[in-house]
């Protein structure tokens, strides 16, 4: 069945057809969550919120993007749920159980060769932690959009929807994002993997 | 070789990294990459913004480490759960409003003057002026509706009007030593320890048993004009006792409170 068929019919109350459009979004909604919030737990609260606040809105959606719709509502969730936890701290990212995020799945650049030894694949590890950590550094209004284009790789315009914002908007956002992250990361650099570095000599 | 994004100028950094993304117009486009050939620097933050972006992108991409789906009760018990404050509120309103209705009943239980002073103190704005000379009217009026305005004037008019009137008040009059004072309310207070479980199995009948001292008092007319008074005076205030209606009303916010607890609590936030 078709998405469009599903959101009619989630529309309708029908909470089947809802929990099909959970399941094909989950992993987008948590992935958001978690890079934006950078704190498995509050990426589970976040999610989890999420999915009961579009339950409900569904009636209002007017079609377009059902991602990007979606979307907008994630990054609400993550709003509230920073402000909850600035109301009421809870337990410091570094005390969280590191087994709360088993779930990384490993993509592109990181991926690790069947040739790499356990050296590399140590780098790689520190590598994606340092820039975890410059994530968690940006402001949050920049680091919601770089989430939405770099690490879910919307497009500008689905990214606008999104946050409800102008296209010049996340075009300025983001370009700024990404400067900060460089300046971030200049000092991991010499943990660039080997193709990157070798990119930067580029001309 | 690296250089710092931040010292770039704004549009510059925006073109350039708008130029990743495919997302410059085509006259944008071929301008930059006019400047890209002649501008080493504008290059060399080219390459750092790539890099930048690869490694950004390259992060391993999250899995929902559950099931997000909703169950009926996730979604219902949520819904609910918006109006569990409200619900907290009420509750501790209808508290409060028992408990300051108990400590009244106490009080004027204890003071004992539960004919003159407990209806005054207790009566609502708008019964504390009606409630002493109406419900005296009540006694009298019933065989004389054609001189309301006789009614008005408190217990001490109350002979004259009565010698005026005919056998009905007189033997009405006759009762008066006894009744006038305690009509209001202690008169009913003795019916109450008789008709008590009456009332509170009923409450919504509490129109009519106020008037029944009135038919002791006065013969048969009495009755019928009384309880027909009642309903035009406009409220159970007037025809019925304090002393009933402060029970009533504790029955009432009991009950009222036994449902808002039960209500509050099965409505707490679970997990």
């Amino acid at each position: 069945m078709d998405e469009e068929a599903l959101i009619q019919m989630a529309k309708g109350g029908d909470l089947t057809a809802f929990n099909r459009l959970v399941l094909a979004y989950q992993d987008q909604v948590y992935g958001v969550a978690l890079r934006v919030l950078g704190e498995p737990a509050a990426a589970d609260d976040a999610a989890q919120e999420a999915f009961i606040s579009a339950y409900k809105a569904i009636g209002k959606f007017r079609g377009g993007s059902f991602r990007g719709w979606l979307m907008r509502i994630v990054t609400n969730a993550c709003y509230d749920e920073l402000r909850r936890r600035k109301r009421r701290p809870q337990i410091p990212l570094e005390e969280l159980n590191p087994l709360d995020e088993p779930e990384e799945v490993d993509s592109s650049g990181f991926l690790p060769s069947s040739e790499e030894g356990p050296e590399e694949a140590a780098d790689r590890a520190e590598l994606a932690e340092a820039l975890k950590e410059c994530l968690r550094r940006l402001p949050l209004d920049f680091r919601v959009v770089v989430v939405l284009v770099d690490v879910q790789g919307y497009a500008y315009k689905e990214a606008a929807e999104s946050i409800r914002k102008p296209l010049g908007t996340v075009k300025s956002r983001l370009a700024r994002a990404r400067a900060q992250l460089q300046e971030c990361l200049q000092g991991y650099r010499e943990l660039l993997p080997l193709e990157l570095r070798l990119e930067n000599e580029g001309p | 070789m690296t250089s710092n994004l931040q010292h770039l100028p704004r549009r510059d950094l925006e073109r350039l990294s708008a130029y990743l993304d495919g997302e410059l117009s085509s006259r944008e486009r071929e301008s930059l990459e006019a400047r890209l050939t002649e501008e080493p620097r504008l290059r060399s933050a080219l390459s750092e913004l790539r890099s930048t972006v690869s490694m950004i992108r390259g992060l391993p991409a999250a899995r929902a480490p559950r099931n997000y789906t909703l169950t009926p009760e996730v979604a219902g018990i949520r819904e609910q759960s918006r109006g569990y404050p409200i619900l907290q509120f009420a509750t501790a309103i209808a508290a409060i409003a028992f408990l300051v209705v108990i400590g009244f009943d106490a009080l004027s239980a204890q003071i004992g003057g539960l004919g003159a002073g407990a209806p005054q103190a207790f009566a609502p704005s708008a019964l504390e002026e009606v409630a002493p000379t109406e419900a005296l009217r009540l006694l009298e009026a019933p065989a004389e509706e054609e001189a309301p305005e006789e009614a008005a004037p408190p217990a001490g008019a109350m002979d004259a009007a009565n010698g005026e009137e005919g056998i009905a008040i007189q033997e009405h009059a006759e009762e008066e030593p006894e009744t006038e004072e305690l009509a209001e309310a202690e008169a009913p207070a003795e019916e109450e320890a008789a008709a008590a479980e009456e009332y509170r199995a009923a409450p919504t009948a509490s129109l009519t048993p106020a008037p029944a001292p009135t038919a002791t008092a006065v013969p048969s007319p009495a009755p019928t004009v009384a309880v027909a008074t009642l309903p035009a005076d406009g409220g159970p205030g007037p025809g019925m006792a304090p002393r009933t209606l402060l029970r009533l009303t504790e029955i009432g916010l009991a009950a009222l409170l036994i449902a808002l607890s039960v209500a509050t609590y099965r409505m707490r936030p679970r997990g």
